[in-house]
């Protein structure tokens, strides 16, 4: 079957008209705002809005404005039909509150509207008739003043389902127009509001009534009482060139706010808007100055017309600014002056300020030791160097080698001068004793430099750390200076040139220049070797001396650079074996791979030590030599003879020497294995708790740790995640099956479910118990009063207990309604109720109405601080819930008493009737998990396979 | 001029001592009757009248109709300096906005001067109707005082309840109830310790133990008390003061209705 294409057609008018209408007019407030907004652009003066039975039977307003002229009877209804504006570009310009032409025309869709209007030329007045469409269908004359009278009646009528709402929520609909009413009847100077309500035995109240004054103080003082205009204070900020906000606001401290957040009104040129960023930065800054209520805001901003859109909605309550970022900016900085509670914050970051000077004074220091101790270490004068080694001697390991090698020093110093000139063996020995030195001291070299390493990975280190690893950096630079003095005394040339540097790789540098000194004088000493020989033979004529002496300088500069080539593959070598140290040390995966490469570390010294030993033997050479003119001489001339010569003594001093090392190195090894095998212990052991804990740790709210480290809101905030995930992961019924295990510091109990252990506050816990069973006993009296009392209300809050009569009665309060008395005496208090020595009065029943303006919708604020309540339907004072937490807390279980293994089970099992264990009525913590004894056990397991 | 001279002036002092816990300013009206004060409490809960009349002044001396508002509080500190055997004069100038209180020692060899600020207090003189009650006791203060500081440690509410039998009190709270029952017995040798009952129907009410006991405060100023009770009225608790005039206090009884209604709502 072939569906057949639908043809597009537009939409009839009667049908657009009614589905348009619907937006513009939304409720109650809107409808009526609307007129209002025509009465004030016609320049009205005084401004009657009559309601019947709460606006549900008939609303009008009537005001004395310039009236309609017969010319636009025809049109008035009309859609898109407008007086204010011709052109697009109008809307940058106007300066009136209506501007779309499509209320009036609304209005008749959606209710019966009805017109009196008379201008100042014309003797009587005309009733006007308008059928659903806006056409004018009915015309009469009638008595009038000057002015216009618009009257609906049945709103919504024809919309079923919209009617059906606005019957039900018709309470709440006359609120929220009594609230416009207000803001209207603040900002509008010179013109005189009244609003009555007539309910049905045309029984009618004045809702709303003020005179008309011209001065935004005055209007303030009749519309919200005297009362609240002592606790305001006025604001006059300049925003930019041509941007100005005044008003009123409310002033610092306790009381002077409101638990509501209702009493905001913005405007922008007196016209009353929505501002939710503005609300929202006022209610922000005053919550510095009054933490527990909300400000009063009466703020008119006075700006260019071009620079906002006002055509945002129908309703044009929505506004857009083009620089709003700026007129915020500006207006947080002016309010942040009138609340004195921001120089408090001020002075809080002044606080913050010397702690973070100390933190740069402290890294100064520890960059200053640096080079003090660079200038220390660096001359080559032996008696210099052995005072600063025993200055710095502070008991580390490493510092106590660096003074053995002191003690090797002065020993290899004494053979050497004793036998200056003896024989190879003799000389071989002393200078064995110099490269063990060496070898040892380029192993201390690298385990520095690997804790060098840890400490740069591990960023959290504290101050006291960081002086420690200052010292740790002083044992490179003594032991550089070492090297130095050993190669200078070697040669005896008087200096050697090499830098110090505290970084790792500087160091691997340095290490690297001294291995090419030591080589330059291992071909120069077998050069010696070889002229050695050829003295017992022959003597050459002393003329020649001149030219034998410059060509042994040519020849040792030409070797030098020969043994430069030679050295750079051995510092790449180097340098990737110590690259290959630095990961091991950093990252351990696991114990295996770490004892695998922990393995593979101590082998690479060994083989460094075999490339050490060959170097040896030149050495040895060179030390028994004395080099003479003669001798270079006859170098040219015997050049076959010196490996002959030379080997001999290469074997002989090569064998001596290697038996004396492998001793020493043994020793010195084992030590080594010890210490790595035990550091790797210690961090596989902290890395592992880690893991585990993160893996099987439910309670990470709601521990003793996170709750030690917290603050101010930050502990409000941490209270309520650990009562969050107790209620996720424990069960009430959980408390029965808890065991005892005992009680701790004769104030709480520890206590084991399955393999948790918990803490439990005895006083707290039992608080709660006391309070949830009073809440649930008491009762509360109710005494007459021998004369009732007037309490004076707003008008929302006269709504409010009309609407909530039966919640007050029944927390022991009584309310008499008297129809006839003026807004704000309508209620009087007959009854109040009382407990023992605690009597309740007018300050607890309006804090019982504000609790109920909360329910109904209102923006929200925490009557109570941050403790939840435990029903989401108890509305009851403040003050009742403290008395019943103090008796509570009077009567339970103190801290320092000594308990039986009964009563503690019993405070469990009391914990699993509680409909809210987690806090006592004061917000204490009731109990906490401890720790998780899997946890332990897994441990303990790991401890012994070490 | 205002000059008034009591040679017994420890009556003042008791007078002072019972209602400063009730009433915190309050207005002395005087005028050629006598010295009278009309004061509710700060709940509007319960009221206190007290009347002295002048005749039982030594010396009474009133111009002309006089009202001055004062503290009791710090009334009854200017008294607590005059001794219980000294005779007091109070004493007042025509618009003037202080008060004099002068003590004499019996044997006039010590004269103590004491002057006070008035206030402005706006209350509105109360008219209390005279009521026929259901049923008048009349029993000893002492007695009467007893009983409500026994029950007060069981309950918050006492339940007066008058028959031919007697009169019997009741009470109850979260530890049990209590009773107290006092037949009547007019044939004791002394007139002061008789218990004495009239009534017209059986009355049966209920008061805060609160405020009976802040009313038995003023025992120690006579040696019987008057209860006087009627449905649906406030109780009178009346204290004779010598024979020169009385204090009474009125309290509401508590609503019995919807009792179970008004628990808090926690």
């Amino acid at each position: 079957m072939v569906v057949e294409a639908q043809i597009i057609k537009p939409i009839g008018k009667g049908i657009v008209h009614r589905i348009c209408a619907g937006q513009v007019i939304l409720d109650l407030s809107s409808a009526v705002k609307e007129l209002v907004e025509n009465s004030l652009d016609a320049g009205a003066t005084s401004i009657e809005i009559s309601l019947k039975d709460f606006g549900e039977q008939w609303f009008q307003v009537i005001d004395n404005g310039c009236g309609i002229s017969p010319n636009n009877f025809k049109v008035l209804a009309l859609k898109h039909h407008t007086s204010k504006l011709s052109e697009f570009h109008d809307l940058q310009s106007l300066t009136t509150f209506g501007f779309r032409g499509e209320a009036l025309s609304s209005l008749c869709a959606l209710g019966n509207l009805t017109v009196e209007t008379r201008t100042a030329s014309e003797p009587v007045a005309t009733h006007l008739t308008f059928d659903n469409s806006g056409v004018l269908v009915a015309e009469r004359k009638t008595a009038r003043q000057i002015g216009t009278t618009v009257m609906v009646k049945k709103l919504f009528s024809n919309l079923p389902v919209r009617s059906k709402e606005f019957s039900r929520n018709i309470r709440r609909e006359y609120g929220k127009l009594v609230s416009l009413l207000n803001a209207y009847a603040l900002i509008a100077k010179g013109v005189r509001f009244v609003c009555t309500n007539t309910t049905g035995k045309n029984v009618r109240s004045v809702v709303l009534k003020t005179q008309g004054s011209g001065s935004l103080k005055d209007n303030v003082i009749t519309v919200l009482g005297m009362n609240t205009f002592s606790c305001l204070e006025p604001v006059t900020l300049s925003i930019s060139d041509s941007c100005k906000v005044e008003g009123f606001l409310s002033k610092s401290g306790q009381g002077n706010g409101r638990n509501l957040g209702d009493r905001q009104y913005f405007f922008v040129n007196g016209r009353p808007v929505d501002m939710p960023k503005v609300s929202k930065l006022v209610n922000e800054l005053y919550k510095g100055a009054n933490s527990k209520q909300y400000p009063i805001a009466i703020l008119n901003f006075t700006v260019p017309t071009r620079v906002y859109d006002v055509n945002v909605t129908p309703d044009k309550r929505k506004i857009f600014f083009s620089e709003e970022n700026a007129i915020l900016q500006a207006l947080r900085e002016g309010l942040q002056q009138i609340y004195s509670a921001s120089n408090v914050c001020y002075s809080v970051n002044e606080v913050m300020l010397p702690a973070e000077k100390e933190e740069c004074v402290e890294l100064c220091s520890s960059h200053g030791k640096s080079p003090i101790v660079r200038k220390l270490y660096s001359p080559n004068a032996s008696c210099p160097q052995k005072e600063q080694c025993s200055e710095s001697n502070n008991g580390s390991v490493s510092l106590d080698e660096i003074d053995t090698e002191c003690n090797n020093d002065t020993i290899s110093q004494d053979e050497h001068e004793e036998k200056h000139i003896t024989d190879s063996k003799n000389a071989s020995e002393s200078i064995n004793e110099y490269r063990y030195t060496h070898i040892d001291e380029g192993l201390i070299c690298e385990n520095d430099g690997s804790l060098m390493n840890q400490e740069f990975t591990l960023r959290a280190h504290s101050a006291s750390k960081d002086d420690d690893s200052g010292s740790r950096s002083a044992c490179p630079s003594s032991i550089i200076p070492d090297q130095a003095t050993l190669v200078s005394r070697t040669v005896e040339s008087g200096s050697t040139s090499s830098k110090y540097s505290f970084n790792h790789s500087r160091h691997v540098q340095s290490t690297l220049n001294n291995f090419v000194s030591v080589n330059k004088r291992n071909r120069d000493s077998v050069i010696r070797a070889l002229s050695e020989v050829p003295v017992l033979r022959n003597q050459a004529p002393h003329c020649q001396l001149k030219t034998a002496n410059t060509e042994t300088q040519d020849l040792i500069t030409r070797s030098s650079l020969c043994f430069d080539q030679s050295d750079e593959p051995a510092r790449a070598s180097e340098i990737e074996s110590l690259k290959q140290l630095n990961p091991d040390n950093v990252f351990y995966k696991n114990e295996n791979a770490v004892s695998f490469k922990g393995d593979s570390s101590v082998r690479e010294p060994k083989s460094n030590m075999e490339l050490d030993l060959k170097n040896n033997t030149p050495l040895g050479d060179t030390a028994s030599i004395t080099p003479s003119s003669i001798d270079m001489i006859t170098t040219d001339v015997l050049a076959s003879d010196p490996p002959l010569h030379s080997s001999p003594v290469w074997l002989n001093s090569c064998k001596s020497s290697s038996n004396k090392i492998c001793s020493n190195m043994q020793f010195s090894f084992q030590e080594l294995k010890k210490r790595r095998e035990k550091r790797l212990s210690l961090l596989q052991s902290s890395k592992f708790g880690c893991g585990k804990a993160k893996v099987k740790s439910h309670y990470s709210a709601a521990t003793l740790e996170i709750l030690q480290s917290e603050i101010g809101e930050q502990k409000e905030r941490a209270l309520a995640a650990a009562a969050t995930e107790l209620e996720r992961f424990f069960k009430k019924e959980d408390f029965s099956r808890m065991k005892v295990i005992g009680q701790f510091n004769l104030g709480f109990i520890i206590c084991k479910l399955d393999q948790d252990l918990f803490i439990v506050d005895q006083h707290a816990a039992d608080e709660k118990y006391n309070f949830e069973r009073l809440s649930q006993s008491t009762i509360l009296n109710q005494q007459p009063l021998l004369r009732p009392i007037k309490l004076e209300l707003s008008p929302e809050e006269e709504i409010v207990a009309s609407m909530h009569m039966d919640i007050i009665r029944k927390n022991g309060f009584t309310l008499e309604e008297d129809p006839n008395a003026p807004p704000g005496c309508r209620f009087k208090l007959k009854s109040v109720p009382f407990s023992k020595n605690t009597m309740f009065g007018i300050e607890d029943v309006k804090e019982l109405i504000s609790i109920l303006s909360d329910g109904d919708g209102h923006v929200e604020c925490s009557i109570v601080g941050s403790y939840k309540l435990d029903t989401s339907d108890s509305v009851c004072p403040s003050r009742v819930r403290a008395m019943l937490a103090s008796r509570a807390c009077r009567s339970s279980i103190m801290v320092g008493d000594a308990l039986g293994r009964n009563e503690m089970q019993k405070i469990l099992e009391h914990m699993a009737e509680l409909k809210s264990p987690w806090n006592c009525p004061h917000g204490r913590p009731t109990m906490r998990h401890l720790v998780d004894l899997t946890k332990i056990h897994k441990s303990y397991e790991l401890t012994m396979q070490m | 001029m205002l000059e008034l001279r009591l040679v017994q002036g420890s009556l003042l002092k008791k007078v002072l001592e019972s209602i400063k816990e009730l009433v915190n300013d309050a207005n002395f009206d005087c005028s050629s009757t006598g010295f009278s004060l009309q004061a509710m409490d700060s709940s509007h809960v319960a009221l206190v009248a007290l009347l002295l009349r002048s005749e039982g002044f030594e010396h009474y001396r009133c111009d002309r109709n006089t009202s001055m508002g004062m503290n009791l509080n710090n009334m009854a500190k200017m008294l607590k300096c005059a001794g219980n055997d000294d005779i007091i004069t109070i004493k007042a100038d025509d618009g003037s906005d202080t008060v004099t209180f002068m003590f004499e020692s019996p044997t006039q060899d010590k004269i103590s001067d004491f002057e006070m600020k008035l206030m402005d207090i706006d209350s509105e003189h109360l008219g209390i109707p005279e009521a026929e009650y259901h049923a008048i006791v009349k029993m000893p203060s002492s007695e009467f005082a007893r009983i409500c500081k026994d029950l007060s440690s069981i309950g918050d509410t006492v339940v007066i309840s008058i028959t031919k039998e007697g009169v019997k009190f009741s009470t109850k709270g979260d530890i049990g109830t209590a009773n107290i029952v006092c037949r009547q017995n007019t044939s004791v040798d002394k007139p002061e310790e008789a218990t004495v009952i009239e009534m017209n129907e059986p009355v049966s009410l209920t008061f805060a133990l609160r405020y009976m006991n802040s009313f038995t405060k003023a025992t120690p100023l006579s040696n019987t008390v008057t209860i006087s009770l009627s449905n649906e009225l406030p109780v009178v608790v009346e204290y004779k003061i010598a024979e020169m005039g009385y204090v009474r206090f009125y309290l509401a009884p508590k609503i019995e209705e919807d009792e179970e209604d008004t628990k808090p709502q926690v």
